[in-house]
Formats: structure tokens, sequence, C-alpha cells
């Protein structure tokens, strides 16, 4: 071999060795763009290839926490075990049923062998959200084709208490009823396929557990005391409208929303429209004084009977002389009443009620209230009836919000479950100050005064006031004399309300204490006096005596 | 020419040698990260259910059971003292108390 051809072949004319680096910046380029996309994948992108098998079959929905006004929990969401099977890898269809029935009591076995058996089938729930000792129990069974998955299961550590405002979810976790419901529609839940604990900040209610429980403590004692049917407590900011204790008793456990079904367990406040009775001369007397249509001091003749065609309406204790508008108020005279309505007329005391939102479907964040049952024909006699609390039925809790109005200077007051945040505005003006300053004195003077309706609600040192009410329970041919609902509204404290309280009491019996009275100034005007006596101290109510010391201090300081 | 070419490919291993390693500390880091997250989301639900726990184990009914099994009762008027102007009768009747906490 020479070195010619070598040297040759080493030696390419120019353009041959120009080519040849074109070529070879070409294959670099193309390797480093290789090179550089491998580097991107590997390590830059993220690529997770996880496997999703059950992710279609399985969706819960993550909730968030319930909290009461000062931060307690109310409701949460826990990771509870689920059982499911895979039919096609169960061996042995007898024996999985079998044991299965032993480790879980109360499973359906004929359900479950019918869903077992379809071996096409590869996913099914057997039980889902399932107690951690039943899991283990199954669990060491042993069975093949069996398999855990963990979902949030809602829980609700205080039982019984606060059930009905809180409500109910179903088995995927989505709200059905109450706040819960109000949860899925307004404030939103997060769609997850495992259990993995929810990042939404809590839900804070209105509600005080203390208030709450303080409320539940004492009607559960009046309903045994007077063995009613049941009883409802309601606390709400007079200003705001914030419900601090909603009680409705016989209560439900959201835990098993099945008690929720049971008709005797409804929600009184929220679903039940009642005649309140008497409760209902503050509305009328507060639309005389607002309308100017009489002041405290007008006198009305009360001897004789209301007559409006066959209706005759009398009072049970006939006072012998004319009573004032506030005396009215005090012996709770139905002619009184009656007249001071008929003075207004049906028109004008009809839309004052609208005015009060007393006419109108009303809602708050735990539902829809039962919407108030109006006369079909709002005559003289429907007139008169109303005005002492019959003829119009409605929910507790939408009186409570018109009461509201009538103590606290005469502005709106919307019933709601949620903390307000910031300094709430007052609301609209719906009756003159004047009108709301006589509600104050009269509430007052009824629980003060000795001929009061009231004076066992009297607690020493916090100025209660309010009305109390005893309605007849219309039953088949007319209204029942011993069935009766005794109610009693107040205000807390009374020159210048920050609670309104209403308490209820369902078919009270008369006991040996009560001389076998069943009226509202023997059940629920010492249980409100009960009710108040625990809950000011939580509310930050103050004695009299106190809140004196605090003021003269106060003044003490400006000068 | 050749050494270039030689250089080249020796880059091109140790390139690729150097990339099935970053590789693979991402995948160490990737599923240490999991495990992570996975450890989390546990204490996370630990955390839920021991909360709820506490809740259940403070619910009202049963502290107000306690309470007074205890002698405590809710707070009456005569209970209550401004600190800037005591109430004397009050303090020495819990000083003559058996409360420990007090005296």
């Amino acid at each position: 071999m020479t070195d010619a051809p070598h040297t040759a072949a080493w030696a390419p004319p120019e353009l041959h060795n120009g080519r040849r680096v074109v070529v070879l910046v070409a294959i670099t380029l193309a390797l480093a763009v290789i090179s550089l996309q491998l580097l991107h994948l590997a390590t830059l992108q993220k690529i997770e290839p996880r496997v999703a098998l059950t992710e279609p079959i399985t969706r819960t929905f993550l909730r968030p926490d319930i909290v009461d006004r000062n931060g307690r929990l109310l409701a949460t969401d826990v990771a509870a075990p689920s059982l499911f099977a895979n039919p096609a890898l169960v061996i042995d269809l007898d024996e999985t049923v079998e044991r299965l029935a032993v480790a879980l009591p109360g499973l359906d076995e004929a359900d479950l062998r019918r869903t077992l058996v379809d071996r096409n089938r590869r996913f099914v729930w057997i039980k889902r959200g399932l107690a951690p000792v039943d899991a283990q129990r199954v669990h060491d069974e042993g069975l093949p084709g069996l398999g855990f998955r963990h979902e949030p299961k809602r829980v609700y550590p205080n039982g019984l208490l606060g059930g009905h405002v809180l409500g109910s979810v179903n088995v995927d976790n989505r709200g059905q009823a109450g706040i819960e419901r109000h949860i899925d529609e307004s404030i939103g839940i997060e769609s997850v396929s495992g259990a993995s604990p929810s990042r939404q900040g809590p839900v804070r209610l209105s509600l005080d557990l203390g208030v709450q429980q303080a409320v539940t403590d004492e009607l559960a004692a009046t309903m045994e005391r007077h063995r009613a049917k049941a009883a409802t407590g309601l606390v709400m900011d007079a200003l705001t409208g914030e419900i601090a204790a909603a009680v409705s008793l016989p209560g439900v456990d959201p835990n098993r929303p099945a008690t929720a079904l049971d008709a005797t367990r409804v929600d009184r406040l929220h679903a039940g429209v009642f005649e309140l009775g008497s409760i209902f001369k503050a509305m009328t007397i507060a639309q005389a004084v607002d309308e100017r249509i009489a002041t405290l001091d007008t006198t009305i003749d009360v001897t004789k009977a209301i007559e409006i065609g066959r209706y005759k309406i009398r009072d049970h204790h006939p006072s012998p002389g004319p009573l004032t508008v506030r005396d009215i108020f005090l012996h709770s005279s139905n002619v009184g009443a009656g007249r001071l309505a008929l003075s207004a007329g049906a028109a004008r005391q009809k839309s004052f009620l609208a005015k009060l939102g007393l006419t109108e479907a009303m809602r708050t964040e735990a539902g829809p209230i039962a919407p108030p049952m109006l006369p079909k024909h709002w005559g003289e006699i429907e007139t008169v009836t109303i005005g002492y609390g019959h003829g119009l039925a409605l929910a507790p809790i939408q009186f409570a919000a018109a009461a509201a109005t009538l103590i606290n200077g005469g502005t709106r007051v919307a019933p709601t479950f949620l903390r307000t945040v910031g300094d709430p505005s007052p609301g609209e003006r719906l009756i003159t100050a004047e009108a709301s300053a006589a509600q104050r004195e009269i509430w007052r003077l009824n629980v003060a005064a000795p001929q009061g309706t009231g004076k066992r609600a009297e607690v020493p040192g916090l100025r209660v006031g309010g009305k109390t009410g005893t309605a007849e329970i219309p039953g088949v041919g007319g209204y029942q004399a011993k069935a009766v609902i005794a109610s009693f509204v107040a205000a807390l404290p009374m020159e210048a309300p920050r609670w309104i309280i209403l308490v209820s009491v369902f078919e009270p019996q008369g006991t040996a204490e009560t001389k076998n009275a069943i009226t509202a100034a023997h059940n629920a005007a010492p249980t409100t006096a009960r009710i108040v006596a625990r809950i000011a101290p939580i509310l930050g109510v103050l004695p009299r005596r106190l809140e004196a010391r605090a003021e003269a201090r106060q003044a003490a300081g400006q000068h | 020419m050749r050494r270039s070419g030689f250089s080249a490919i020796v880059l091109a291993i140790g390139a690729a040698f150097a990339l099935y390693s970053v590789k693979h500390d991402t995948r160490l880091v990737e599923m240490r990260v999991q495990a992570q997250e996975r450890r989390l989301d546990k204490i996370q639900s630990d955390i839920a259910v021991l909360q709820a726990e506490r809740a259940w184990l403070a619910r009202p009914e049963r502290i107000d059971r306690l309470a007074r099994s205890m002698g405590l009762r809710p707070i009456t008027e005569s209970q209550y003292s401004g600190i800037e102007n005591p109430n004397d009768d009050l303090i020495s009747e819990l000083l003559r108390g058996t409360d420990p906490a007090v005296r």
C-alpha cells in the first residue's frame, strides 16, 4: 500500500471536506435535540402514570368542617374503611357470604349473595363507612376478593345537640338537609376518590354550643316535668338575627339520619306552623302604637264581649272596668286586643303583618321555613282572632324574627345560622322607635309587675321582659281546651335588648306544683327564667348591679 | 476528525449514564415525595379523628354531667364581682371554702 491513496482519502478536495462538516454538524444537532428531549422527559415533565383502576367507580365528597360561633367542632370528616368486593376473584361464594354475615351482623345475606354471584362485575360495595373494629374483623377473616377503601365519613361529635340545624348527609357524603345541604348548594364541596382531609376552611355557625346545651337541657327537664309532647327553644340576636340556639325536642341525631324521618321528631321551629296565641298581642299593640291608633295609656272598654255575626269573643276572667292598652297586655285580654285590631281594620292589620314579614314564606340556611297559614277570608272576625294570636299559623322562628323587630328599636331582622363577619349594618326601619320603646316598657312590666302574666320569668339582676301565650290546638270539631301550646317570648336585657328568646311547650300537662294549670305562665315562663339564668353568663349579659358599676367607672374615667 | 468523533461517542455514552442516574434519582425523590404525601394524608386524617374524639369527649352534655357531679352549678347573680372593687363577702366565702386553688 502506498501513501498516495491513503493521503488522497484523507485529503479530499475542499468541496468534500465542507460537505462532511455539514453532515457532522447536522448529526450533532440532531443528537443534541434528542438528548435535550430525553432530559426534559426524564426530569422536568411531570408524567405520573399512576394506576387509576378504581377512580371512576368510587367518587365521594369532602366537606368543610362545621364549627360553632366559638370554633367548637360540630361536624367533621373522618376516614372510615368501606368494604368492597371483586366478584370475579371471590373463590367460594357460600363461605364468603357465611363468614361475612358473621363478621358483620345486620348484613342482608340474600342480597349479598345476589351481588356476589354476578362474576361479570369487577367492583361492588358491600358496606360503606364501617367502624374500625368491624373492618378489622372482616380483615381477619382473610377472604379473597374483598378489599377496603378509605372514604370520608361525616361525624357529628355532639350527637343530638343541634341535630335539626346541622341536617344530614348521604352515603356519598352529600348534604341532604339543614346546614349540610346549604354547604353543598352555596359553599361547595370537593369531589375526591380517596379520603384525604378537606383543605377548605371551616363553616362557622352562629350557634353557641354552650347555649344550645343549656336550652336543650332545660327544655328536656320541662318536657319531663309537665309530661309535654314536645318543646322548642330559640335564642336569637335581636339586632343581627344570628341564632345562638335553636332546639326542637324530641331531637334528631345527624349520625343516624333515619331518626329525622320520625314525624314526632320534626323540627317544630322550622317545619311546623302553629297558632301561637297571646304572644301575638305584642304585634297588635305594636301596630296600634306605631300607627298612632292608641297609646299605652288609651283606655278601652273590655267589659263587654265582642260580637260579630254568630261569634262571641270574651275574656276568661273579664275585667270589671275599662283597661289601658298597657293593662290589656298585662292581663292578656282577648277582648282588648280584638278591639285594638278592629280599630285598625283587616287591610291595615294585614299590611302591618306583611311589613313585619309574617305573611310570606321565609328561609334560613337550614332550609325553607314552613310558609305561614293565612285565613282564606280575612274579615272582621279573623281580624279580631289574629289580634290575639289565633287564625294565623306560623313557624316559631318567623315569629321570633318579627318579635325582635318590635323590641330592637324597630329594624328588620333576618334569622341566620351563619356567623356574621364584621359589623352588621342595622336593618331597614319597619316600625317607629317610639312603638318599639313602648313594647320594651310593657314587656318588662309584664315580668316585673306582680300582676303580670310573665312574673315567673323574672331572674334576679337580669332585666327579662316578655309575654306569655297559651294557644289551644285545633282538633276535630274545634279547639281543644286541654291540648295547648304554651309559649313565652322574652328579651334580654330589656332596656337595650341583645337577645330574643322564644320558648314553646307543646301539650303540657298540669302538675301538683302548678295546681293543674297548663297555661304558659306556669310552664313556658319559668322555663325561660331557668334558661336565661344559665345562658346570660355565656352570652356576656351582666347582672344590673355589675353593669351599673361598670357604667359608673366609665363615667368617672371620662371626667 | 477521528479524535473528535471518538470524543463525541465518549461524551454521548457519558451523557447517557448521567441522564440515567439523574432519572433514577428523580424517581427516588418522587417516590419519597409520594411517601411523604401519603404520610401527610395519614397524619391529617389522624388529626381529624383526634379532633372528632376530642369534641366527643368535650361535648357539653358530658361536661355538664361531670361538672354537676363535682358539685359545680351555673353561675348566679351573687357570684359576680368586679376586679377593682371586689365583693369582699364573696372572696372571704371563697377563702373559707375547700378549693385549694382559691387558698
